[in-house]
């Protein structure tokens, strides 16, 4: 099974458990108000945990990565002998 | 093997020229270094390289962090723990009513994928634009 169809099961397994307990009172299924009360936003809640937790991570490795300075000096340089190669080839940018 | 020590060189012409990865020596590397230097000096008149500021990137990525961390709190007291809290509460005070906790999330993805769209046809008829004026 590829990693697309196990991640689809997957959502779809969550997915369908957390329907069928919403919709649980409607077939004769009684929870609890407060749980209902935390059920029924779960998937809005995942979604901005998810999304917390990415740009958590993202903002951390860009505090903490160390700077090349020499290696960034060089790509400019390298950057702007491209630019003007091409440009004299005929590529406009 | 029909010749005696040719089984290094069998071994050799055996690989196929795809795995051979092409990696340049110092002495291929240094007349380059030399051309990089003088445009580095053309460019810098001072002859010192631009400072390249750690300060902002620990700021930004510090920031980022903060308002993730907020935006968690706040979204996790709100969703998980308000339920089991007393309605009489005062902390009721300072969250929205429960229907924004799912409304705000959708509308910001929205406008997300709003943006992202944008984005996309901009870049797209820039393209367009480009080829267009090469032919």
């Amino acid at each position: 099974m590829t990693k697309l169809a196990q991640w689809l099961w997957g959502l779809a397994l969550l997915g369908s458990t957390w329907a069928a307990l919403t919709m649980g009172p409607t077939l004769g299924l009684e929870l609890p108000l407060t749980c209902r009360e935390v059920l029924w936003p779960l998937p809005a809640y995942l979604l901005v945990t998810i999304g917390c937790f990415a740009l958590g991570t993202v903002g951390y490795r860009v505090a903490t990565f160390h700077d090349c300075e020499d290696a960034a000096l060089e790509l400019q340089t390298q950057i702007q002998e491209a630019r003007a190669d091409l440009a004299r080839k005929g590529l406009r940018f | 093997m029909s010749r005696p020590g040719a089984g290094f060189l069998a071994k050799k012409s055996t690989q196929p020229s795809s795995e051979k990865i092409p990696t340049l020596g110092k002495a291929q590397v240094e007349p380059y270094a030399w051309h990089f230097k003088r445009k580095l000096a053309a460019l810098s008149p001072n002859g010192e390289p631009p400072k390249k500021a750690t300060g902002t990137d620990q700021v930004v990525g510090l920031g980022l962090v903060a308002v993730s961390l907020i935006i968690f709190t706040y979204y996790t007291i709100w969703v998980i723990l308000l339920p089991f809290i007393d309605s009489q509460h005062v902390i009721h005070k300072y969250f929205l009513p429960r229907a924004y906790a799912v409304g705000i999330p959708l509308a910001v993805g929205l406008l997300l994928l709003l943006f992202v769209g944008l984005f996309i046809t901009c870049v797209m008829l820039k393209n367009q634009k480009v080829t267009k004026k090469v032919q």
